[in-house]
């Protein structure tokens, strides 16, 4: 767990709570106790305990005995144990020997053994089990809590600039990245030799940071120093990535143009051909869009977390449509691994992404602050692992499904199918006998309302900014401005075969926007599943 | 990226991959082992490739991230790329399907070959509850895993039984080979040139006993 985006989600490790950090040091007697005798251990959540004094009292009310005469009841092991408590769906009822009666919320559990194996429960909750315990400035949050999520290379270095103490080792820093960039040649065949180096340039001053930081000086929080040590390397890796990167595409081009290839003759072919199952078989818009911002992102930690996305992506996607097509009384079925690679791959095809495996080899080997095991370095994997099958698979005999039998439809393909309806309404009578518009028709008007619909905003997202109160912003904003500075690899960018409406992470915390919505919630008489 | 951050003094961070053919349950098992009742957003997640359990076994804590790994015999020349860097593997077969426990025999043989006997192994004969239909001999089974290392455990992911001990007896395991391996260095890098930033805990430990806050 090194990332600190995911220090805000998980609020509630326990190795970070102040509560827990105590039952290890100043009440570790008791706490072994508890363990010893397999008691109940509820512990508020760190946020809840700001202000908080945490002493013998507070310890005693919240590791509790099982009731030897209720179950699901337990008692306080304090000297009287005059306070008791319930647990009840999901809930902590207090209930004698409180201020007050409340429930609080489980957060969840976590499950643990005494030194003997035997089960004992740890509960984490949303908040003391008496309000009466705020009644000071004792536990004050640790300084990490103050930081907000940084992912992007603008993010961490304004994060790393922040503190003022930093000069003196940035100022050096800089000068390593300034000689790197003017007078280290990177040479074919030795990019392992180019990351070595990065990574050691990262290291000291990642060292000399830490050394000098009021933070990492004043207590050991292992978070602050995961931030910085992410911080340093997504500063490094932004300030050289234009030097970098091609010579990455260099050594990669030859499978990136393989793959760029057998995405374009593979456009149009369902899922279904690729072996997704029928239930999961559905437009995959977002994932999509997410994926083609990839080629534009400048740092391997944010490349790795636009894998990431777009997994999470394909995953809601999924979810939506497998939940409201399960058969009633059938459970919604789960994506495993052998769901996701076939996925991933529909998604690659029309992202047309055209340096997958550059920024693939670009995160594996210039990327060093997270660890092997989370789910970060599970999204690289999964993408590793969808590339190579769709590398190194024939997938000659599979033919693009006709434009009327498949889920997705390009942005040229939409635009074409509206003006044939043009035509075709204009035309009314003789080609309405045509056999081959049967289908349109027997959609009647529901299809071409949605046609409509579809239309008017891809009008709308594609107007001139001259026509628009907002300004457009490219997709690719980023990636044009390294062109503009030097970096030319891509000579020319293929748009996605869908529409971007808004940022990626806007799109992440809505989980669909408008036009998103609208697909998934199409009045299509067909269904999005195998086109038969 | 990095392979460090496997555990320090009282945390361990373990990779768990999860193998077994299609339909013998193996998704049911890891589901049934990491639900979390008192959290709605996991009970509404319906992915189950990458799942991770917390621990807490005398007093040390436990991050378990659980892989699904694509287990179809079209994806069969990608496993190497899942269980690269892994400290345990649970095997899962039905034991109404011989031909499942064969293939739990052929990852076996692959694992100890790519990852020698770094990795802690566990076989899980699923579906315990269709005992009548069983077709793989317990003694069979049992006898295998034993002349390969690994423990075999008898589960049910429908009654939910033996899969806690299952996970419980994989994290002793991999806590030991941790242990083992603490002259190697906590943070064996995937390219032997990975390098961790250290730090010192300077805040004093405190004496066990009575608060200095005193009582409220």
């Amino acid at each position: 767990m090194c990332i600190h985006t995911r220090i805000m989600a998980d609020s509630e490790d326990l190795d970070f709570n102040p509560f827990y950090k105590l039952l290890q040091t100043r009440f570790m007697n008791k706490f072994e106790t508890a363990q010893k005798k397999c008691y109940l251990v509820c512990i508020p959540a760190a946020t809840a305990l700001q202000g908080i004094n945490i002493n013998q009292n507070f310890v005693d009310t919240h590791i509790l005995r099982p009731s030897p005469y209720f179950r699901s009841h337990y008692e306080s092991t304090d000297k009287t144990g005059n306070k008791s408590i319930a647990i009840e769906n999901g809930f902590v009822q207090t209930k004698d020997g409180f201020s007050v009666n409340t429930k609080i919320r489980i957060l969840s559990e976590e499950l643990s053994y005494n030194k003997d194996y035997k089960p004992f429960k740890i509960l984490i909750i949303e908040k003391p089990l008496d309000p009466r315990f705020r009644t000071g400035n004792f536990v004050s949050l640790s300084p990490v809590d103050t930081y907000t999520n940084s992912i992007s290379f603008q993010e961490n270095k304004k994060l790393l600039f922040q503190f003022p103490e930093h000069r003196v080792p940035l100022s050096i820093l800089d000068q390593n990245i300034k000689q790197f960039n003017m007078n280290y040649m990177i040479l074919q065949g030795y990019l392992d030799h180019a990351a070595m180096k990065l990574q050691d340039m990262c290291f000291t001053a990642t060292e000399s940071i830490l050394k000098v930081n009021r933070n990492t000086r004043r207590n050991a929080d292992r978070r602050m120093v995961d931030i910085l040590t992410i911080a340093v390397e997504s500063y490094v890796m932004g300030c050289v990535h234009s030097k970098v990167f091609p010579a990455v595409c260099q050594k990669c081009c030859r499978d990136d143009n393989k793959i760029c290839s057998k995405e374009k003759e593979l456009q149009g072919v369902g899922g279904d051909e690729f072996g997704v199952k029928t239930e999961f078989c559905c437009p995959l818009p977002a994932s999509v869009v997410e994926l083609a911002r990839l080629d534009g992102l400048y740092t391997p930690l944010e490349k790795l977390f636009c894998l990431k996305s777009t997994l999470d992506c394909i995953s809601e996607e999924v979810n939506y449509f497998a939940k409201d097509n399960v058969v009633a009384g059938n459970e919604v079925p789960c994506i495993a691994s052998d769901d996701l690679i076939p996925l991933l791959v529909t998604v690659l095809i029309q992202s047309k992404s055209t340096h997958l495996i550059s920024n693939l080899y670009y995160i594996e080997h210039f990327h060093w602050a997270t660890t092997s095991k989370d789910d970060l370095s599970f999204s690289l994997v999964t993408f590793k692992a969808a590339t190579e099958y769709f590398l190194n698979t024939d997938f000659s005999h599979l033919k693009p499904l006709a434009p009327k039998m498949r889920n997705e439809m390009t942005l040229e393909e939409i635009l074409l199918a509206k003006k044939e309806q043009e035509n075709e309404t204009g035309e009314k009578g003789e080609r309405s006998r045509d056999s081959h518009k049967v289908a349109y028709r027997t959609r009647g008007g529901s299809f071409n309302r949605e046609l409509d619909n579809i239309t008017r905003m891809i009008e709308k997202t594609t107007t001139s900014p001259t026509n628009t109160t907002t300004p457009m912003k490219s997709l690719f904003a980023e990636y044009d401005q390294v062109q503009a500075s030097g970096f030319a690899q891509r000579s020319t960018v293929v748009p996605p075969d869908v529409i971007p409406s808004s940022s990626a992470h806007t799109r992440l915390q809505t989980p669909l926007g408008d036009f998103l919505s609208s697909l998934k919630n199409d009045v299509l008489d067909g269904t999005y599943g195998k086109g038969d | 990226m990095a392979a460090g951050g496997t555990g320090s003094a009282k945390s361990f961070n373990f990779k768990v991959v999860l193998l077994g053919e299609g339909a013998v349950g193996k998704t049911s098992v890891v589901l049934r082992y990491v639900e979390n009742k008192f959290n709605e957003k996991h009970i509404s997640t319906l992915q189950a490739s990458f799942l991770t359990k917390k621990l807490n076994i005398g007093g040390k804590r436990v991050n378990l991230a659980i892989w699904d790994t694509a287990g179809q015999e079209r994806f069969h020349a990608l496993g190497p790329i899942y269980y690269r860097d892994s400290n345990g593997a649970i095997l899962v077969y039905d034991i109404t399907d011989e031909d499942s426990f064969q293939k739990v025999k052929n990852w076996v043989k692959e694992l100890r070959k790519m990852l020698g006997n770094d990795i802690a192994l566990c076989i899980a004969g699923n579906k315990i509850d269709l005992e009548k239909e069983r077709h793989v001999p317990v003694a069979d089974a049992e006898s295998y895993a034993a002349s390969v290392g690994a423990k075999h455990f008898h589960t049910t992911a429908k009654l939910n039984k033996g899969i806690e001990e299952m996970f419980l007896d994989l994290s002793k395991r991999m806590i030991e080979r941790q242990s083992e391996d603490t002259h190697k260095s906590t943070t064996t890098s995937r390219s032997n040139r990975t390098k961790t930033v250290t730090i010192v805990d300077d805040e004093p430990e405190q004496p066990s006993g009575g608060g200095c806050c005193g009582s409220s």
